[in-house]
């Protein structure tokens, strides 16, 4: 049981990957970003679950109760933030690109082929 | 003086937030005037700190959260001589672009400003970190600050190549991510020099080395090594010449200052340095042919110089697979004084944007004739980049030629032939020589819109003088002998890692005895002379007609789609390769 979650995660990576390399659409692509940030997100979490702990959370019980570790809790927050910025980011330009070239297929777009 | 080492980081931010909050009302010359004095100012505080950090690295635990014995309870700034000077370069090149973007945009918003300091500030940060995640976070600050600043013409093939860029970085930053999450499962630490104590002692070697792969990995795909390459040209064609003069400047060196610094602190105290040492040549030697054939057959001169900067980069990478003393120290020497060098070279790029309205070194030919002043300045620089006396990067070649001679033919044809290409690129530019193209003419380009709208009668003088300025950065490097002392103890103190993890956890670093600094040496110089006889004479050659037997258009064409899905694959199958070498060298 306990390598469930590092292979859901190794799976998310490539299957992650896979879409950025094959995608047809840019939306597409960057969702598949999105699922590969999720792969992170499970490791994280994974490497600081400790079993039978609770959440790190010391409001009404003893100090020294058995936690999960607060710190990969933590990190993947500070991921997300990344996340949303940099994927909000890749959408303002896929709108932008669309405005210009009224298509958002990969193939199509393709950065300074032998326009001069 | 430990509270300083915050200051270069923060002071920017504040600065970004400033501009934001004020964009609507802030004239562009008061923005342009207060973004220059903040680059000043944090330029001044990184140099008080790099001189402190010569006796002694000036460490910063955030929030006064000191270690409690072995354990980092919080995060920590280190400046020691090694990042004092890439930081350094970051603060020197900010200001130079600073200066030339003052003429160089018609018309730009306070958001340019804005994103250039979180630019510089991230930058610095990133130098100075000593904590894994900090430095990704920085490097994902750098990295959004630069896909808005890409595609921030809002045309067709900028932002395609910002999203090409955006996507393939993207990539990498999730790599090292994953990375840091198996350092963490198997360490629990995130403090560089605490993770590799911890790596050294106890954990799973096959762990570490997947963990390896993927951090040093993804900071190469930022150094743009092969076959993680793919992205740079791409991204620097289309953006802003100021930028672009940052990007290959400071942004691609400061990645593989991030592998070498990851390296040494986390990764070389827990393994044996065999694949790496493997892994680093093979790259480093693949991306500085690659890069220097790519270079020859551009005639899109920001994408000649972002195919120079990847063989450069590989030149550096190899001095960090040679996995000594000298090779650090040579290739923090190289990454300083091609940095300088090749910010000059983008910044002449955007004069010819800027008066001349092309970079297309064909479609340029002889239209350069008046430009007086930035001739000298040009072919100056391209001798820098050829690694001439007097330069950093002559200085850079010697420590690696000192640390392996076998290397020093490729160092000589790496800085020979991208200069070659730079020099004739010029002198069709601004003489008018060599009618007869050569295979360069089968290279994409674009028909460029200046940056500007109307036609200058001159060249504004702060940008001759913004190239001047960088091109005697290059050459400061060299002249001084205590850059030479100090990059030769940056590079001591980078290699030795029993000695950083005394520095971060026992507050006290080893001494480290001065080194006799020694003149150039006869086998340094006649290799310069060497790569300035191949950049003048094939220069001569091209310009003549002369064809190479066999040109490797076609591929490259192909290799280079333009479609971000090829360059990711590329990405996934050279993370593939490294983890393969790794693992069955574990075995």
């Amino acid at each position: 049981m306990s390598i469930l979650p590092y292979l859901v995660c190794a799976w998310l990576f490539l299957v992650g990957i896979y879409g950025v390399a094959t995608s047809r659409n840019l939306i597409h692509m960057i969702i598949c970003l999105l699922v590969m940030q999720s792969s992170t997100y499970v490791l994280f979490l994974s490497g600081g679950y400790v079993t039978g702990g609770r959440a790190p959370v010391y409001a009404n019980v003893a100090p020294g109760t058995k936690a999960v570790d607060p710190v990969v809790h933590a990190l993947s927050l500070t991921d997300i933030v990344v996340a949303t910025t940099v994927t909000g980011l890749l959408l303002a330009m896929t709108i932008q690109i669309y405005k210009e070239r009224r298509t958002i297929d990969p193939e199509e777009l393709r950065p300074l082929r032998n326009r001069g | 003086m430990d509270s300083l080492v915050a200051l270069p980081v923060a002071i920017p931010l504040l600065a970004a937030a400033l501009f934001s909050a004020a964009s609507l009302w802030m004239p562009r010359r008061l923005a342009d005037g207060v973004a220059f004095c903040i680059c000043l100012v944090s330029g001044v505080l990184c140099w008080i700190l790099l001189e402190r950090s010569a006796q002694a690295p000036v460490l910063q635990w955030m929030g006064g959260w000191r270690p409690r014995g072995d354990v980092a309870l919080g995060i920590d700034l280190l400046v020691d001589p090694a990042s004092g000077l890439i930081a350094l370069l970051a603060c020197g090149l900010s200001i130079g672009a600073l200066i030339f973007s003052w003429q160089y945009f018609d018309s730009v918003g306070t958001l340019f400003h804005s994103l250039m300091m979180i630019f510089l500030s991230a930058l610095i940060g990133f130098a100075y970190s000593g904590d894994l995640f900090t430095q990704l976070v920085f490097f994902e600050l750098m990295g959004v600050a630069t896909y808005a600043l890409t595609a921030q013409k809002l045309e067709e093939s900028s932002l395609e190549g910002g999203l090409n860029y955006a996507v393939v970085n993207s990539v990498a930053a999730f790599s090292i991510m994953f990375g840091i999450g198996l350092v963490y499962a198997q360490t629990g630490a995130l403090n560089l020099a605490q993770a590799g104590r911890v790596l050294s002692s106890s954990g799973s070697h096959e762990v570490a080395a997947i963990a390896a792969v993927l951090i040093l990995g993804g900071y190469l795909v930022k150094g743009s090594q092969f076959p993680f390459q793919f992205w740079i040209a791409d991204a620097h064609a289309v953006a802003p010449t100021p930028v672009c003069a940052l990007f290959s400047g400071v942004m691609v060196p400061m990645g593989i200052y991030g592998a070498i610094r990851v390296y040494w602190t986390c990764f070389a105290p827990a393994m044996h340095p065999g694949p790496w040492e493997a892994i680093l040549l093979c790259v480093g030697i693949a991306s500085a042919l690659i890069g220097t054939v790519e270079c020859i057959f551009q005639r899109h001169l920001k994408r000649l110089l972002a195919f120079s900067t990847v063989a450069h980069m590989g030149v550096a990478v190899i001095g960090f697979g040679l996995m000594n003393g000298d090779g650090a120290a040579g290739a923090v020497q190289y990454l300083v004084g091609h940095g300088f060098v090749k910010g000059c070279l983008f910044l002449c790029a955007g004069v010819f944007l800027h008066d001349l309205d092309g970079v297309d070194e064909i479609a340029l030919q002889g239209r350069g004739r008046k430009l007086n002043a930035l001739k000298w300045i040009y072919f100056a620089a391209a001798l820098g980049l050829a690694g001439a006396p007097g330069f950093g990067t002559f200085m850079g070649k010697e420590s690696l030629e000192r640390a392996e001679p076998a290397f020093g033919w490729l160092y000589m044809v790496v800085g020979g032939v991208t200069a070659a290409a730079v020099i004739r690129a010029g002198a069709r530019i601004f003489f008018g020589v060599g009618v007869i193209p050569g295979p360069e003419q089968q290279a994409p380009t674009e028909r460029e819109q200046g940056e500007t709208r109307r036609m200058p009668q001159h060249v504004p003088l702060s940008m001759t003088c913004a190239a001047g300025l960088l091109l005697l950065g290059g050459f400061c490097c060299d002249l001084f002998p205590q850059v030479v002392g100090i990059s030769q103890t940056a590079a001591r103190r980078l290699i030795d890692y029993a000695g950083y993890w005394q520095t971060v956890f026992q507050s006290q670093a080893p001494a480290i005895r001065p080194q006799a600094v020694h003149g150039p040496n006869l086998e340094s110089l006649l290799y310069a002379a060497g790569a300035i006889a191949i950049a003048v004479g094939l220069a001569a050659a091209w310009l003549k007609g002369a064809h190479l037997i066999w040109s490797p258009e076609g591929l490259l064409k192909r290799m280079h789609s333009g479609r971000a899905g090829d360059y990711v694959a590329w990405l996934a199958a050279g993370l593939a390769a490294m983890a393969v070498l790794s693992l069955v060298w574990v075995r």
